[in-house]
């Protein structure tokens, strides 16, 4: 099925294995570090002329969990004379024994040192996988900046949600592919491919990259401050576009979907079948960052799904599907995909699981659809409390959707929900923190009126989340709440509880925090990354490694004010470091809904009426949720 | 339902596959296959695999026995050839048939230790490991379900076998009780590190290569 070349595997075993096969037995869960799972694509290093890396700045668990890394990862191993290869953050004890016995990073398929491949390609999509980026290149053996990498080989670049604001890692990748990457990252790789051939420099290179549309080189845009510290002025150079508009697939049914994929031999994260319905988001949510960057929307049919589907549980063997979106209820077709899934997964004993369900149109039927076979939790989302906060957010859920969802739940026998909420959101106040409170302890009454199942008791949960204003959505001229506010407001929404069925958890600000730093910060948050790398390493995303202090330490260490990029609402002229890159969504969109937002005023949805932002123009037909 | 045994080898980077993931691996192998096998009862029933005595992880083994039971009217015999397609680098039948005896019968094994002296001076030291290994106990500290406790190895380990591989690597190669109590071939590392600190390698692989029942007939 797969070209497979028993060679390699020797090279492998008696080449690499001899110095990584000492330390793998001194590391916890060494299946992360070797490779050769069910479906790993190997082909013979003579066929081909260009080697990718594909890396992920966090753990194998988490990045093979991802489906935009299995999209990037077949398409480019399709192309003809490519090898794309997996490349993941290791954990602490396996930097360390890397670190100390001298082995560079590798890649998984042939064991093969990163640093002697062509391209390096980063998935980024949280901003404090940041770290990672610096700590895989420093494991590789490379030096962290773009600048210092004066050869066109190894070309580092990186592409993923966090690349509509790729400011704070500027100084350290060539380049950055803004959008969907299935189309770009293969013309880059067409690119760096002639380039290569023809002997060009890398400054040649990336002045001929920057002409493709989606492709942003940020050492071809000086940035100059104003005294204040505001951007005063982004000039570009050469032949690079004043603005770089992101890439998207027109058509999800003929573009490639990974059936046949990688099955690891260790459990990760999401160990089932993705299927992905759609991108973009009717709704328009003014704090979500997705539902404005994803536009338009582009949906799948229900005939492809369910072959995609299928044939994706044949070829893994795995037992469960998880429908995918960033609104699983809003896909037009939703009940003849799963009634085609069904047919085919509950003879076999597969289950389907369907996140991102809003709160609105929870059905009866749908739940009973789902469980049919096996029953989790159910997870809803009003994000505030308050009926005006919700407005303000353009949430459009009303009080009565939640509770009459949680009625048709409660009848159906669930027992467990969970509620997730923001705060910090912008015009909040104390009574809308209550409101939280409040809602959860009606959606408790909800169940004593109408559960079918009381024996078993209920257990409701509440989370909240600390409120990051992030680039591309209405509130990205707005304030983060200050650390010590969220804390206040964490405290007085525990002391607002009204019940012990009802238990409560909440993210930390700090790390909220730094993650409005980073999504909102400019270039000359560069020095302040390598310094809290040199502090306290890589993987920052996980709790154990994350350290308040050496954040402080290097903010102070490089005098940066990172209060003046999360905690100060920007002017409507401003310019913002993402001023270059533009989403499709038209910025005067942006603040005709932050300032719906200020009056409470709801925005249909894009169904009842398009708003106008301006993305269906990214589509050539000018197409959007047809 | 027909009952069905395989023995598989897992070798290679294979290795590092723990025993709940390997589990997980056959199921999975199992459903890509379409080798229909009995399921587990109860709210998630999902394809029922007994694994006779759990490898150690970063142990190559080439005799892993398997218990199935096939829903289909199948052959045994053709069994690996269907399966192995499916499974991953370093994990293969070998051959499958109709178990004729108790997993509980399953008594011995015989593994290796190879250990590497970086030094390049590993046949210095035959004469000393096999002297170890000849002595009228041989004690080791193991860890038990209740902490620590001491383990006379010398009961328990036999035909024991020194081979020089390489001017780097020895290779010991004995028969050792699979359980009550379970000799796990890092033991016999462990017997060198405690008894013969001066004779510790820079690093030891590990490889299971026989089971037997009480008879010393290779457990099928």
């Amino acid at each position: 099925m797969y070209a497979f070349c028993v060679q390699y595997i020797y090279d492998w075993r008696y080449r690499m294995e001899q110095r990584i096969e000492r330390i793998l037995p001194k590391v916890q869960k060494p299946a992360r570090y070797t490779g050769g799972e069910y479906g790993e694509i190997m082909k013979n290093k003579d066929e081909v002329d260009v080697r990718f890396a594909l890396c992920f700045p966090d753990t194998y668990e988490i990045g093979m969990s991802n489906l935009g890394l299995r999209i990037l990862y077949g398409v480019l191993n399709n192309m003809d004379g490519v090898w794309c290869e997996r490349v993941f953050e290791p954990w602490r004890d396996m930097a360390e024994e890397m670190r100390k016995e001298g082995i560079p990073l590798y890649a998984l398929e042939s064991g093969d040192p990163v640093k002697d491949f062509d391209i390096i390609g980063f998935s980024v999509g949280y901003e404090m996988s940041y770290l990672g980026i610096l700590d895989m290149l420093d494991l590789a053996g490379l030096p962290l900046r773009s600048a210092d990498r004066k050869e066109l080989t190894p070309l580092v670049f990186a592409g993923g949600t966090c690349m509509y604001n790729p400011e704070p890692i500027a100084d350290f990748i060539d380049l950055a592919v803004i959008g969907e990457g299935e189309e770009a990252d293969a013309e880059i790789t067409e690119l760096y491919r002639k380039a290569k051939k023809e002997g060009w420099s890398k400054p040649q290179f990336l002045n001929e990259a920057a002409k493709i549309q989606g492709i942003y080189v940020p050492s071809l845009y000086q940035h100059e401050y104003n005294e204040d510290g505001t951007i005063k002025s982004i000039t570009p150079k050469g032949d690079a576009p004043a603005v770089v508009t992101k890439r998207i697939i027109e058509n999800l049914d003929e573009s490639y979907f990974p059936t046949n994929t990688i099955v690891p031999s260790t459990e990760i994260v999401h160990d089932r079948t993705v299927l992905e319905l759609f991108r973009g988001c009717v709704r328009g949510c003014r704090f979500c960052q997705a539902g404005y960057v994803y536009r338009p929307i582009r949906r799948k049919k229900c005939d492809t799904l369910v072959k995609q589907g299928i044939e994706a549980l044949k070829n893994s063997g795995y037992e469960e599907i998880s429908l995918s979106s960033l609104s699983t209820s809003d896909y037009k077709e939703l009940t003849g995909l799963c009634d085609g899934l069904l047919e085919w997964c509950e003879p076999r004993k597969v289950s389907l699981s369907l996140p991102s369900l809003r709160a609105d149109n929870f059905s009866m039927e749908l739940m009973k659809k789902v469980q049919k076979v096996r029953k989790s939790g159910l997870t809803f989302a009003p994000e505030a409390g308050s009926q005006r906060m919700r407005d303000v957010i353009n949430k459009n859920v009303t009080e009565e959707d939640i509770l009459n969802s949680c009625r048709t739940a409660f009848e159906g026998g669930w027992s467990t929900v969970k509620l997730y909420f923001m705060m910090g959101l912008p015009t909040e106040t104390d009574e809308d923190i209550i409101a939280i409170a409040d809602l959860a302890f009606k959606v408790l009454n909800t169940w004593k009126k109408y559960a079918t199942n009381k024996a078993r008791g209920v257990k409701i949960t509440v989370s909240t989340s600390c409120f990051v204003p992030k680039p591309m959505s209405p509130f990205q001229w707005e304030a983060q709440d200050s650390m010590e506010e969220f804390l206040r407001k964490q405290q007085l929404l525990k002391d607002s509880m009204r019940s012990k069925a009802i238990s409560y958890s909440w993210h930390d600000s700090t790390v909220s925090f730094i993650e409005a730093v980073l999504a909102l910060g400019d270039r000359r948050l560069a020095p302040v990354l390598e310094s809290v790398f040199k502090r306290s390493g890589g993987l920052a995303a996980w709790e154990e490694f994350f350290s308040e202090d050496a954040w402080n330490e290097a903010f102070e260490e490089n005098g940066v004010d990172p209060h003046f990029y999360a905690n100060r609402e920007k002017g409507r002229d401003e310019i913002l470091p993402w001023s270059t890159i533009s989403a499709g969504v038209k910025t005067e969109h942006l603040w005709e809904e932050r300032e719906r937002s200020r009056r409470a005023e709801i925005t249909p949805d894009c169904r009842n009426q398009c708003a106008n932002c301006g993305a269906r123009k990214l589509s050539k037909e000018g197409r959007c949720d047809d | 339902m027909t009952k069905c045994r395989i023995r598989f080898e897992k070798t290679g980077r294979a290795k590092y596959i723990s025993h709940l993931d390997l589990m997980r691996t056959f199921q999975h192998a199992f459903i890509r296959s379409g080798i229909k096998i009995k399921h587990t009862e109860g709210f998630n029933p999902h394809p029922y695999i007994s694994m006779a005595l759990p490898l150690q992880l970063g142990c190559e083994s080439v005799c892993e026995v398997l218990d199935i039971q096939i829903e289909d009217d199948m052959s045994q015999r053709t069994l690996p050839e269907k399966l192995n397609p499916w499974l991953p680098e370093g994990i293969r039948a070998i051959s499958a048939a109709l178990p004729i005896n108790k997993v509980g019968l399953l008594k011995y094994v015989r593994c290796s230790v190879t250990m590497v002296y970086d030094d390049g001076k590993a046949a210095e030291r035959k004469a000393a490991i096999e002297e170890l290994f000849a002595r009228e106990s041989l004690i080791i500290m193991k860890k038990t379900k209740r902490g620590m406790g001491e383990l006379d190895l010398a009961p328990n380990v036999s035909e024991v076998s020194v081979e020089v591989i390489s001017d780097t690597e020895l290779k010991v190669t004995a028969l050792v009780s699979a359980v009550e109590p379970t000799v796990n071939p890092s033991n016999l590392l462990d017997a060198v590190k405690q008894n013969a600190p001066e004779l510790e390698p820079d690093f030891a692989k590990y490889m299971r290569l026989e089971v037997y029942d009480g008879n010393m007939k290779p457990f099928m």
